[in-house]
């Protein structure tokens, strides 16, 4: 007797037999497929733009990860329009817990696959199989990851950013593959029944794919009697692709509509002027009073020369004014009004030319993002700002006082907080 | 040609585009597991379990359990007998929806509902994460109401379509 004979399937879940889900089949499965096709692109697309508006190549701005040859970048991050990172990461987060609904939904229609037999049937399914472990593994692992993570629950012990970006390029490696061999498939099943024709059927009509005949076509091949139609299963899912959509919404939209998104993980902190969201406070970074007191003043590097100017000296300077987002990489955002001195003439006092990059250092020293750099483009754009003043009034100590950076299009916590020093250099980005 | 061509699909079990796809992807997903396998050990140990542990607790713990539920309650709700009773609007749809959105809720905000960052939100933030519990229980309570509505309005209309029948 054979080890594995492939027409004797052991008990249990290998056995088509077991499955009853009349709803199960291939239409269904593409249907599911073919949103998370849109979905899945968009988000993969954002997630990969937002490790770019880091512009890991500078300083040290990829966090002690070693760039390898994943990490091709095509352009500096641009700093028009200056909601640009706002709306990336905006769509990112919000169209990734759109999808995990979805996902669910998906990975619950074709659960049959996971029990197939015989488990091998040549190399290529093989191959088919052990990529499927990276694309499911790889799916789970990004949602949750992601999921966790805009909530602050590090529950996972390892450096999110890292394991979150190299877990994507394994999952959209895996994804893509899956795409090729599969879209023929999905293409028509969906056509087989007219497309959305099945949603019309009430649960009386609701009634199991017509396939049962092809073995592994996912139909089952006992089905039980329905008790919900496909209509109220993908009405399901699609009432919690919405929910969980708002939540992404309004929190990345703020504003007015941050009311919209009642579970979203971020609000607005305290009232009055500095009354807006804070990323991390003083107390976190551990910042005294006594640091940002009169002592302090702000240290300026390059061309070979290092100047001090105090707060005084700073808002002597000419100072300016803009509109600008603070665009976490959680998907919150939050636009204020921002006062303060451009961050060119500060390189201009230095006598610096006008392709350097600049690096600011927080007081903050045991912060991972404690010091951010800059690119060229960033440096040149005159909303660029260290900024003294928000919304009229002075920076509040959890808001970055006495300085701050904040300019167009850049990651949240690349807006330096706590500012201690500037050093300026050429660069080659 | 096609001899050779016919040898190879009966060898691997597909065209040669599907080999040089398979190996373009896993190409890629070496790059990747390499790049994870730079961080430390303490890292990386968390890395793979997070990564098996998510399909495991997927595919090992959650689909069965919702399984099993499903068919515990099949078996105790009224209307399900083995036969189809096609007569009546099901009702278990009723209980079934709203249960699948408090559980798909649950699973994505549960970090902050349980107050498990609680810490880290508090010194990142300011704010604490104790309002979300009572927000995430009035949701589910509206969303079991609004079901109990269409269940009630469903069985009036199948009233109403039993007595139109009768007097006809």
């Amino acid at each position: 007797m054979k080890l594995i004979d492939p027409d004797r399937p052991p008990p249990g879940p290998f056995r088509e037999s077991f499955w009853r889900s009349p709803l199960r089949g291939p239409w269904l499965t593409s249907v599911l497929g073919l949103a998370l096709l849109v979905a899945i692109p968009l988000i993969a697309v954002t997630g990969f733009l937002s490790n770019a508006a880091y512009n890991p190549r500078l300083g040290g701005n990829s966090v002690g990860r070693t760039l390898g040859p994943l990490d091709f970048y095509l352009f500096t991050w641009p700093t028009h329009p200056s909601w640009l990172y706002a709306f990336t990461q905006g769509v990112h987060v919000t169209a990734g817990l759109a999808a995990f609904p979805i996902l669910l939904a998906k990975l619950w229609s074709v659960f049959p696959r996971l029990f197939e037999w015989p488990p091998v049937r040549s190399p290529a399914h093989a191959l088919e199989r052990l990529s499927l472990a990276f694309l499911v593994g790889g799916a789970l692992f990004e949602f949750a990851t992601g999921i966790l993570d805009i909530q602050y629950a590090y529950l996972f012990k390892f450096f999110f950013t890292d394991a979150h970006y190299y877990g994507a390029w394994a999952f959209t490696a895996a994804f893509v593959f899956h795409v090729a061999i599969k879209f023929t498939t999905m293409r028509s099943a969906v056509a087989s029944r007219r497309a959305l024709r099945p949603l019309m059927d009430g649960l009386a009509s609701t009634a199991p794919e017509p396939a049962a005949a092809i073995p592994g076509s996912l139909v089952a091949a006992a089905p039980a009697a329905p008790t919900m139609s496909r209509r109220a299963l993908l009405g399901t899912v699609a009432t919690g692709s919405l929910f969980l959509f708002v939540q992404g919404l309004g929190d990345s939209l703020g504003g007015p509509l941050r009311g919209l998104s009642i579970l979203g993980p971020r609000d607005r902190f305290g009232s009055g002027p500095n009354g807006f969201t804070v990323n991390r406070t003083a107390l976190a970074a551990r910042i005294t009073r006594e640091q940002v007191g009169a002592a302090w003043s702000l240290e300026l590097s390059g061309a070979g020369r290092t100047i001090h100017l105090s707060r005084e000296q700073l808002l002597a300077m000419t100072q300016h004014t803009y509109d600008l987002p603070i665009a976490c990489v959680e998907g919150w955002s939050t636009t204020q009004r921002w006062t303060g001195v451009r961050v060119r003439d500060l390189r201009a006092l230095l006598g610096q030319g006008a392709g350097a990059s600049a690096t600011a250092t927080s007081l903050e020293t045991d912060g991972v993002f404690s010091a951010a750099t800059l690119a060229h483009n960033e440096v040149a754009d005159a909303r660029t700002l260290l900024a003294l003043r928000v919304n009229g009034q002075q920076l509040s100590l959890d808001h970055g006082y006495p300085a701050r950076i904040i300019g167009p299009a850049l990651p949240g916590v690349h807006c330096t907080k706590w500012v201690a020093r500037i050093s300026f250099g050429e660069s080659s980005a | 040609m096609r001899g050779r061509a016919q040898d190879f699909r009966r060898l691997y079990g597909a065209g040669p585009l599907h080999l040089i796809g398979a190996l373009a992807s896993f190409a890629v997903i070496g790059l990747a597991v390499f790049g994870w396998f730079e961080e430390p050990w303490e890292s990386l140990k968390y890395i793979l379990i997070w990564f098996l542990g998510a399909v495991l607790a997927h595919d090992m713990v959650l689909l069965p359990l919702y399984s099993v539920l499903d068919r515990l309650a099949r078996m105790r709700l009224p209307g399900h007998s083995p036969a189809p009773r096609r007569t009546r609007p099901g009702g278990w749809v009723y209980v079934r929806v709203p249960l699948i959105l408090s559980g798909l809720i649950l699973l994505v905000f549960g970090a902050e509902i349980f107050e498990e960052g609680d810490a880290t939100f508090f010194t990142a933030s300011g704010q604490h994460q104790h309002v979300y519990l009572g927000r995430y229980l009035l949701i589910v309570a509206c969303m079991f109401g609004v079901s109990l509505l269409a269940f009630l309005l469903s069985r009036l209309r199948a009233r109403a379509g039993t007595r139109a029948r009768a007097g006809e």
